[in-house]
């Protein structure tokens, strides 16, 4: 499986090509690797699973800079030299989910799905919540036409 | 057999957006070559550029598709279905339909009234 894990990240990032590196790795999740497990021998099967990659990830750089007023009128900080400042930072959210379990052994291949039951559950609480808005909306409708 | 991506190049829209079909490495067992398939959706957002400061955004969802076995010269694709997710429209569908339908119900009636 691949190294990624469900949840939330923040990174530091000191200067935009260190920012624009965390916006490439991104393309690493793109690859096949990312989905597929490297296969497992155990006996006379060979194991590979499958998973589904989602990743997010945002960032921000701000620079700014100007002289400093100095303790008498017209002179600057740090002999009227200018100060630049800048920061940035980044967060991004990783989920992944497994799909399929694959099965190769004597019989052949064989493809099991894997179902994730809390968001079926979640999906199907919803339609039962829509189905009892829809029952309520007709008898109201049908209160009103008598 | 992975393709290798190339470097982000700065696009003449600040939005990209990119779908792949990528190879993962062959295995070999029994007689078969079996090459596992993915499909990714790449979307970049390089917008908001000055030279006081940039705002950047990136999103990949990746998915398994199938798996492409070879035996001699028979080729054969296996897909792989994704349950959960197709479970999930299905019953969003069933919801958007119930919420739709005293609606056009109503209306019908109104029509049929008139």
């Amino acid at each position: 499986m691949n190294e990624l894990n469900n949840g939330f990240f923040a990174n530091t990032v000191k200067n935009q090509s260190e920012a624009f590196d965390l916006l490439q790795s991104l393309s690493q999740t793109a690859r096949s690797s990312a989905v597929y497990s490297e296969p497992v021998e155990k006996g006379d099967y060979t194991l590979i699973t499958a998973a589904e990659v989602s990743v997010g990830l945002g960032y921000g750089y701000g620079a700014g800079g100007g002289s400093a007023p100095g303790k008498s009128e017209g002179e600057t900080a740090e002999g009227g030299a200018t100060q630049e400042f800048g920061g940035g930072g980044g967060g991004g959210a990783v989920l992944s989910r497994p799909v399929a379990a694959i099965a190769i052994g004597p019989k052949g291949i064989e493809v099991e799905p894997i179902m994730d039951v809390t968001k079926v559950a979640l999906a199907f609480f919803t339609m039962v919540g829509s189905f009892f808005m829809m029952l309520g909306r007709m008898r109201r409708a049908s209160r009103e036409s008598e | 057999m992975t393709t290798e991506l190339g470097p982000l190049q700065q696009p003449a829209s600040p939005l990209v957006w990119q779908r792949q079909i990528n190879a993962g490495s062959p295995v070999e067992r029994q007689g078969w070559r079996i090459t596992p398939q993915s499909e990714s959706i790449s979307l970049h957002w390089m917008g908001g550029r000055s030279p006081f400061g940039s705002l950047r955004a990136g999103l990949v969802y990746n998915r398994p598709t199938g798996l492409l076995l070879e035996h001699k010269e028979t080729t054969e694709f296996i897909p792989i279905p994704d349950v959960t997710r197709l479970a999930q429209i299905s019953l969003w569908a069933l919801a958007l339909l119930f919420l739709l339908l005293p609606g056009f119900v109503n209306r019908r009636r109104k029509t049929g009234n008139g």
